[in-house]
């Protein structure tokens, strides 16, 4: 097993607002090594772009944080003052429309981390930004190399910041919702290109999204995020399969499946909580059908229940044995 | 009561004409032409749901737009039990059939309240007597699961999910035949979607409401659809009940939007289905089949003649837009010699 390339521990971020201290992000901890695909699946507001922004060291001017971030072993400042880009970590937005420079040719774009950050020449860059189109699937792309951004279409849009990710040779490359705003036959393209480049650079990548298919078959570890924590982590087969935290079933339950008939989706009631307010005890409570008094008190952690998964419900047993159904799958 | 259909779309055609700048004008530019729907025709029959799929411009929204009446259709009618709708629809007419939009968040506004919103819906089309009116309105929310306190609140109060079951008890409160869902759930959090479609399922049962739901996401089709058509480039290149096209699809394109969805039960992907390439630009489709540059299957005279929408063999409900569908072996043409655009 080789050393984490991007270790979190502990991180919290608090946003100020008009309405008060958002607590975007809270207790956050999790390891990603080389090579390795991490899920991270959340609703809206669960602050999982939040947290990328952090590990990017982009977090906005509100923002306070604490805890730590390592990339490669080497811990990167969190917040405060100006932003700066950390070395070694690339991100991919969720729209490809909007997140290139409309007027600039896309080879320039992709271009512009060799020559300023690897210092190659004009020459040198161009060569390697070829090379990157070439990588990422972008056909023909020396005619390729003098496009404006709209004159591509969404998928190969997307190819173009994937390719600007790589520009850097990262060691991290972050997904927020990559192929949300794509077709399901564009989708499927670009979820193959990513694990084929993690396959061949090496890559880590930690790739968010609200899509539970679409972690289970990019990614190897998953954590569940909800109200700013990880209320499960682990193997997708651990947490898919055997999940032992309400939440998760509850997902798990609530969306249909295209390989599933009509089996009945039971919602989850309520509607996920604000993070101004949050007060003490697992954030789930209000809408948990598993809690107890002694859920409201305290505060709630990641748990190790083996190697594979840890929960943080204080009542996984009292799960475990009335979930059968999880478990008849899983079986 | 007629046994014929409740909707019938026959031959359905719509081209949007670009905007001419004046640069355009002067320089004698022809008008780009951009064919939205290209001869689309279904029935559906009374309390059946319908499921539309398609990827983002297939035509999908314009022909939900065409069936209410939003869109006057360049060629083709609208058939409601029997009576073509022809010009502009009469009051009666409009209130047959309601359409749910996909922003839950654009399509209430944003200064009445959820009641005001609702008695205005039911004062114009005099639903019901006026000194019902504010009754019948906290029964419509009661219909859709939501407190009588909702009607007193601004739309910025509510919750996506929330705004979303108004929308629906906004288009069910003309008492319409058939309801039209348009990516119902596609703007709504993943715990949150289960709760619409469920209750656009309920209400289906509890109303006899005939359903025709448009989604890119064909797991919510599956999961609320008696019947399904896969839409590309405005047409309709397969229709069939919904398990049927789910376990023996056959268009290609169906093929590779069943291998492209991703799933949480399906672990091993179907990279033989899967297809590469983008869809071609709808202002510039191919000649013949419009899938057939990205088709693994192609030949050349795929390549040439479109292929009409043909019914499968000894089977009245299954219908296939492909020169193939039937083919047991691989066509005896010679496959299509393809240029660069195949990608990875």
């Amino acid at each position: 097993m080789s050393a984490p390339v991007l270790q979190v521990r502990d991180l919290w971020v608090r946003l100020s607002s008009p309405r008060g201290v958002v607590q975007a992000v809270r207790g956050v901890s999790f390891d990603v090594e080389a090579g390795h695909t991490h899920g991270i699946v959340g609703e809206s507001g669960s602050g999982k772009t939040t947290l990328l922004r952090a590990i990017l060291g982009l977090l906005p001017g509100n923002a306070t944080a604490a805890g730590t971030v390592s990339v490669s072993g080497r811990q990167i400042p969190l917040a405060g003052g100006r932003a700066k880009a950390v070395d070694g970590v690339s991100i991919v937005f969720q729209e490809p429309m909007t997140a290139l420079n409309p007027v600039v040719r896309v080879g320039h774009q992709i271009s512009e981390a060799p020559r300023h950050r690897l210092g190659l020449g004009r020459r040198a860059a161009r060569d390697r930004a070829l090379e990157l189109m070439r990588q990422v699937g972008i056909p023909d792309p020396v005619r390729r190399f003098d496009s404006y951004p709209h004159e591509l279409s969404g998928g190969l849009s997307q190819r173009v910041l994937i390719a600007i990710a790589l520009s850097a040779e990262p060691k991290i490359i972050l997904c927020d919702e990559p192929t949300t705003a794509l077709d399901v036959t564009v989708q499927d393209q670009i979820l193959k290109l990513f694990s084929r480049i993690s396959e061949e650079t090496g890559v880590a990548i930690v790739y968010v999204t609200h899509d539970l298919a679409v972690v289970a078959q990019t990614c190897r570890t998953v954590s569940v995020m909800y109200a700013g924590q990880f209320l499960e982590s682990g193997t997708i087969d651990a947490v898919f399969g055997r999940s032992r935290h309400p939440y998760t079933l509850g997902l798990l339950g609530a969306v249909p499946d295209v390989s599933r008939g009509r089996t009945p989706l039971v919602a989850i009631p309520g509607s996920p909580p604000d993070l101004v307010s949050l007060g003490e005890g697992c954030p789930f409570v209000p809408r948990c059908s598993y809690a107890q008094e002694e859920c409201s008190h305290g505060v709630f952690s990641l748990r190790s229940l083996n190697h594979h998964q840890s929960t943080a419900c204080i009542r996984s047993d009292a799960l475990a044995a009335s979930a059968p159904t999880a478990e008849a799958e899983a079986s | 009561m007629s046994t014929g259909p409740i909707l019938e779309a026959r031959g359905l055609a719509k081209t949007f004409t670009s905007r001419r700048s004046m640069g355009d004008v002067i320089l004698r530019r022809p008008t780009e032409e951009l064919q939205a729907l290209e001869d689309v025709s279904f029935q559906v029959v009374r309390g059946e749901s319908l499921g539309i799929v398609g990827e983002s411009g297939c035509g999908k929204s314009t022909l939900a737009r065409c069936l209410v009446g939003l869109y006057p259709p360049t060629a083709g009618q609208t058939v409601y039990e029997g009576r073509t709708f022809e010009g502009k629809r009469s009051f009666s007419d409009r209130k047959k059939i309601q359409i749910v939009f996909q922003d839950p968040y654009s399509s209430l506004n944003a200064r009445m309240t959820i009641g005001q919103a609702l008695r205005e819906v039911l004062r114009v089309h005099k639903v019901v007597a006026s000194d019902r009116v504010p009754a019948r309105a906290v029964e419509l929310l009661a219909l859709v699961g939501l407190d009588a306190d909702i009607a007193n609140v601004y739309p910025r109060q509510l919750s996506g999910g929330q705004r979303q079951r108004v929308n629906i008890a906004r288009a069910l409160a003309v008492e319409p035949e058939v309801l039209i869902a348009d990516e119902p759930v596609s703007a709504l959090d993943v715990s949150i979607q289960a709760t619409v479609l469920n209750l656009l399922a309920s209400l289906r049962e509890r109303l006899g409401l005939t359903l025709i739901l448009i989604a890119h996401d064909l797991s919510v089709v599956r999961y609320l659809c008696d019947r399904v058509a896969v839409m590309y480039m405005g047409r309709i290149v397969e229709i069939a009940a919904t398990e049927e096209l789910f376990e023996d699809p056959r268009h290609p394109y169906t093929r590779a939007l069943l291998a492209a969805a991703p799933s949480l039960e399906r672990k091993s992907r179907d990279d033989a289905r899967s297809i590469g390439g983008d869809p071609p630009s709808p202002f510039d489709l191919p000649e013949g089949c419009p899938f057939h540059p990205r088709c693994p299957r192609a030949t050349d005279h795929c390549a040439t003649v479109p292929p009409p929408l043909e019914i499968g063999p000894g089977d009245s409900v299954h219908r296939a837009a492909c020169h193939y569908a039937w083919a047991p072996v691989a066509p005896h043409h010679t496959p299509l010699t393809r240029g660069e655009e195949n990608l990875r």
